[in-house]
């Protein structure tokens, strides 16, 4: 009777043991991170080095585009200068034919002295003209010269600040992965710290275009003192024009 | 006997009145074939499908028959026929196809296979957008600079005539035409400004939430 009680006990024992090895291990598993949360924090450093490896060929596409516009900038200024000096000579040729035609009209030298003073003036005229000119041509070189430095400075350190945050970033996801912190949070904390910096660059840029209006608001000033040279000039000239006019009309 | 004489003659009994299923029962042997031409015939007789007369002048006098088909040669065989019963004259064609020479019967459609290869590939050809080669040919994003260098102006000063209008039309020619090119200038060196926008928005893109 005792006998058939110890193996009943025995037998109660094994069926609670093999219960207990199938059920604790589904226990534990429940509360383990989920795969999924794992696979982040052993992939992390190859995240990384994707995004380095982007930024990397931005920086250089980006260095390719200054140096293009540096390239241009050189070209134009060039055949800027050449164009406008075989402009002027073009001009000052034919000018001159039309002043030579113009003192053949000359009947006596009354005549004469009035139209050599039209001339005059008018050289003058064309004399200060290309001089204001030439003064906003340079002002406004200075002005493109000082917004693109501007410009790339402001890129350099936008970019430098945006590196450096997302750096930071990984660095510490990385160091929390070490330490232990769930992957999931790991993983959050820095999409939410990369976010964060994108946000911040997106402001950045934002101000750097605003670089961009005060070179367009540079050239608007440019521009009117060109017009005001120009109308200055023509008043000069139509001046001169009804003066010679009237000389000749009372000869 | 060979088929294109019995296409011929099978015809012939269908335009003397004869029944298909008689003509059929003639030609046992290609009692098959017949069956199509006949079926083809009676689809485009429904159809009212008869060759354009154009087309068939045309077609006719590009395979180098002696004399053109024209209105007034009512004694050809073909022009005959078509007055008479519009019909023959695609029955003449069939027939002609079928007696067509071996080795046209390879030619033509391989060579309408060639000519349309050719054509499908020059429309191709011609959809692919043009390559500017060189290194300053780098495709510029929207609001980037597009024109590489400046327009040189290449205005022709007017005649000297001796007139003080025309002198002074010719001064103010001289400036206004300068004006405008500065003022050209100095746009593109504005807008040059931004050629790198589109090179520093691409840092927004350096991390994809997805592969996180």
């Amino acid at each position: 009777m005792k006998t058939n009680f110890n193996i009943m006990k025995a037998k109660i024992l094994i069926s609670s043991l093999l219960t207990l090895s199938f059920v604790l291990p589904v226990i534990s598993l429940a509360q383990s991170p989920s795969p999924r949360a794992g696979w982040f924090c052993n992939r992390i450093s190859e995240i990384e080095s994707r995004v380095e490896g982007r930024i990397t060929h931005y920086q250089k596409r980006l260095e390719e585009r200054r140096q293009e516009r540096l390239n241009r900038i050189e070209n134009w200024r060039t055949q800027r200068e050449n164009r406008l000096n075989e402009h002027r000579a073009r001009w000052d040729a034919n000018r001159q034919e039309h002043f030579e035609k113009l003192r053949a009209r000359a009947r006596n030298d009354t005549q004469r002295q009035a139209i050599e003073k039209f001339i005059e003036t008018v050289q003058t005229a064309i004399s200060t003209r290309r001089s204001k000119i030439d003064s906003a041509i340079l002002a406004f070189r200075e002005a493109v010269e000082k917004t693109i430095a501007d410009r790339e400075a402001a890129i350099s350190s936008a970019i430098s600040e945006y590196k450096n945050s997302i750096d930071s970033a990984f660095e510490k996801a990385k160091s929390d992965c070490a330490n232990g912190v769930d992957s999931r949070t790991v993983r959050e904390n820095l999409l939410s710290s990369l976010k964060t910096a994108r946000e911040k660059l997106k402001e950045d840029i934002k101000n750097i275009e605003k670089l961009g209006e005060t070179l367009r608001n540079e050239a608007e000033k440019k521009r009117e003192a060109i017009h005001s040279a120009i109308d200055e000039f023509k008043a000069t000239v139509e001046k001169a024009k009804e003066e010679l006019k009237s000389a000749l009309r009372g000869q | 006997m060979k088929f294109e004489k019995v296409i011929e003659k099978a015809i012939e009994l269908l335009d003397k009145g004869k029944s298909i299923p008689e003509i059929l029962n003639s030609f046992p042997e290609f009692e098959k074939e017949l069956k199509e031409i006949f079926e083809i015939i009676e689809i485009l007789g429904k159809e009212k499908i008869t060759p354009n007369r154009e087309i068939l002048e045309r077609i006719i006098n590009q395979i180098g028959i002696e004399k053109g088909v024209t209105k007034e040669e009512l004694t050809r065989y073909l022009e005959r026929e078509t007055k008479l019963k519009g019909r023959l004259s695609l029955i003449e064609l069939i027939k002609s196809g079928f007696n067509m020479a071996e080795k046209w019967k390879i030619i033509v459609p391989v060579g309408t296979l060639i000519v349309l290869a050719v054509l499908i590939f020059a429309t191709q050809s011609s959809k692919k957008p043009t390559e500017i080669a060189g290194p300053t040919a780098t495709p510029v994003s929207t609001g980037e600079i597009a024109r590489e260098t400046p327009v040189f102006s290449q205005e022709t000063p007017p005649v000297a005539t001796g007139n003080i209008d025309d002198v002074v039309s010719v001064v103010l020619s001289d400036a206004s035409v300068e004006v405008s090119q500065i003022e050209r200038d100095i746009q593109e060196d504005v807008n040059i400004l931004g050629i790198d926008n589109q090179a520093l928005n691409d840092f927004l893109g350096a991390y994809n939430e997805n592969e996180f």
